[in-house]
């Protein structure tokens, strides 16, 4: 069970573990290996941390149950981001709903990818910047915010990100540097920058 | 040293600005970048802005981000994983009771002879209760070899045993319910005149007028005064 355990590396590795029986291992390496990815694309479609944190937890409930059937025909990443799209649209639907049916709440409530909610836990882990960033990434369109964000903060490859998302790799590079252009504009408008700028100047 | 066809073309630069400042291009890519650019002076100063602007962006926070929000999501996933699996129309329960109330509705408005104080049961061997509203007993229950009760309930509630008839065939079955029903019908009109009288204050369920009983009072007492 130990050599098992050490050895879960890589997808195929993993794979073969849960089908020969070592199931909680292979569940536990499997979550571990794509939680950051899982979260992060669920975090980008519902923009709300424990929406995203229920959402992974469900991608990888319903993965794994599908897990034994995998045929291998894409590759892990690429079925996890399906996976992952098809729960965030599920779960914003059933919030519209809800929504419609709760008394009292205004149209700013009803709207879940209108707001970035966090906890006063989470907000104080979280720095200023990090929040205005994520303000800057929302006025971005959603192709460009997605590209750069499987690109510059998932390190995927133009070819693989094209897998993901069914869109060609030419239009995915336009995509990534209209993206930067729009990023960097807002950045030098910020306080952020002059006071960044002054702190590399004074050293 | 460097020689054109390392160079890259300006429209091609432009598109690479983006990757070279992000430094997301593999270190060959880079270094023919860097010397291509040396050839465009405006685009050089362009690579150099967005790379200085996009250190703000720092991609190891947002990692550290993402894993402190992740933490332990293993763990609920195999637990979740473990527990049993939970009923997927329970949140449809709050229906039982209006759907149970809709039936109820719409069986008695089908039936309505089966609502009121009277009764007519059919119990084989203390386990069944048929009413009369039924509209065939013999069609609607097998008929048995077993002997077969059949009670009534009157308007205080009692039960009374009406006979006990077996029943062999449907036709004989279906005779003797008929001629119970005839019987219970008047054995509760003469109770309902029995409460009917009762409920005159002038006149006891015998018949005798309280004035009569008033005479006989008198006759009484004065006999014994005699």
């Amino acid at each position: 069970m130990s050599t098992i355990a050490l050895s879960l590396d890589s997808d195929a590795q993993i794979l073969e573990a849960y089908r020969s029986g070592a199931t909680e291992q292979a569940a536990t390496a499997f979550v571990r290996r794509n939680q950051r990815f899982v979260y992060s694309v669920a975090m980008r479609q519902l923009n709300h941390t424990e929406d995203a944190r229920d959402a992974s937890q469900e991608v990888f409930m319903r993965a794994l149950k599908g897990l034994d059937g995998f045929k291998g025909d894409s590759t892990l990443q690429t079925w996890l981001y399906r996976i992952t799209i098809n729960v965030c649209n599920n779960m914003r639907r059933k919030k519209k709903i809800v929504s419609w049916f709760t008394i009292g709440e205004g149209p700013e409530e009803r709207d879940v990818a209108s707001q970035h909610d966090l906890s006063p836990a989470e907000t104080s882990v979280q720095t200023d910047f990090e929040r205005f960033f994520a303000t800057v990434l929302a006025k971005l369109p959603e192709k460009q915010r997605e590209t750069f964000a499987l690109r510059y903060y998932d390190e995927l490859s133009y070819e693989e990100i094209s897998t993901l998302v069914g869109t060609s790799v030419g239009a995915l590079k336009a995509n990534y540097h209209w993206a930067i252009k729009k990023i960097a504009v807002h950045l030098r408008e910020s306080e952020y920058y002059e006071s960044w700028r002054e702190a590399t100047n004074e050293h | 040293m460097n020689t054109n066809s390392n160079l890259i073309p300006r429209e091609e630069l432009e598109l690479l600005l983006s990757e070279y400042a992000t430094g997301m291009l593999d270190k060959g890519l880079e270094v023919r970048v860097e010397t291509s650019l040396l050839e465009y002076p405006d685009l050089h100063k362009e690579a150099e802005s967005l790379r200085n602007t996009l250190a703000l962006v720092d991609r190891d926070a947002y990692k550290a981000s993402i894993d402190y929000q992740v933490r332990n999501l293993s763990v609920h996933v195999v637990n979740a994983m473990s527990r049993p699996k939970r009923n997927p129309l329970r949140h449809l329960a709050w229906l039982a009771p209006t759907v149970a109330t809709a039936v109820l509705i719409v069986v008695m408005n089908i039936n309505p002879q089966t609502q009121g104080p009277d009764q007519l049961t059919q119990s084989t061997t203390g386990t069944q209760e048929v009413s009369v509203g039924s509209p065939s007993l013999a069609d609607s229950q097998p008929a048995t070899a077993e002997q077969t009760t059949l009670t009534s309930l009157d308007t205080a509630g009692n039960r009374h045993v009406n006979s006990k008839v077996p029943h062999t065939n449907n036709k004989r079955l279906v005779a003797q319910e008929e001629a119970i029903v005839d019987d219970l019908v008047v054995d509760q009109i003469v109770y309902k005149m029995a409460i009917d009288a009762s409920e005159d204050a002038n006149e006891t369920v015998t018949g005798i007028t309280d004035s009569e009983i008033d005479v006989l009072l008198a006759a009484v007492i004065s006999n014994e005064t005699l």
